[in-house]
């Protein structure tokens, strides 16, 4: 007999604007302190021709009035933002379902490391713990659900050393994710 | 154990957690303080970087 398992799935209301080729949902962290935070899509089109969307997520900083994906705001609630940045995930495939969505961490390129490691605590040895911390994140969570989200998306990683995406498979690491809507 | 999972049906129930009166109006003025901003300017560029040569898949 089969037992039903439920498991809540928690996340904030987002507020959406579209403005020229960006789509911006905007929502609240209510975790520890009351924070603001956007997820943005903005075309972006590639030496070939192409046409994809780079998925942008930070905090909002009232002193610059500008959103920054440079800190980590650890806020309390990371399930719930979490939640809620890919929620968005299905709601910008109804507005733009042919192109692909690009996911890759600010702290994936190649300076990182050094620039952490200038002013990090953490005191790593030989790898630099919080790069690449983003994608996998994403990665983490997509390797968790893979199956499911499968039925509606098809998935690719970025290969970082033969420079090409490859078929997303589960466990394996990737600097970059790019989703294609089933059709 | 491990059947006892394969039997079990995961359902899945989302809960948005809805903004009050008060957030909706702070989100409408950062709205407007952010719009016409290239927000994620570092990242565009970053992209395009590693876009530049590569072939998407489909």
């Amino acid at each position: 007999m089969q037992k039903k398992v439920l498991t809540n799935i928690n996340l904030y209301e987002t507020s959406l604007s579209i403005e020229n080729s960006i789509i911006r949902y905007t929502f609240e962290s209510t975790g520890k302190s009351k924070l603001i935070k956007a997820v943005e899509y903005s075309r972006l089109k590639t030496k070939s021709g192409d046409t994809i969307y780079n998925l942008g997520f930070g905090d909002y900083n009232s002193e610059d009035k500008t959103i920054s994906d440079k800190e980590n705001s650890n806020n309390g609630d990371m399930r719930k933002v979490f939640n809620t940045v890919l929620s968005t995930v299905p709601e910008f495939f109804k507005v733009f379902p042919y192109f692909p969505i690009f996911i890759q961490g600010s702290d994936s390129h190649a300076l990182f490391e050094q620039e952490c490691r200038n002013s990090c605590l953490k005191k790593c040895q030989k790898i630099c713990k919080n790069k690449n911390r983003r994608i996998r994140t994403y990665g983490h969570f997509l390797n968790k659900n893979f199956k499911e989200f499968s039925k509606n998306y098809i998935f690719f990683g970025f290969n970082e050393e033969e420079k090409k995406f490859v078929s997303y498979e589960v466990k394996n690491k990737y600097s970059a994710i790019l989703i294609y809507k089933k059709k | 154990m491990k059947i006892m999972e394969k039997d079990n049906r995961l359902e899945k129930k989302t809960n948005i957690i809805l903004m009050s009166k008060a957030t909706k109006k702070r989100i409408s003025k950062v709205e407007e303080e952010i719009k016409g901003k290239i927000l994620f300017r570092e990242k565009m560029e970053f992209a395009q970087k590693t876009l530049q040569d590569v072939k998407l898949p489909m």
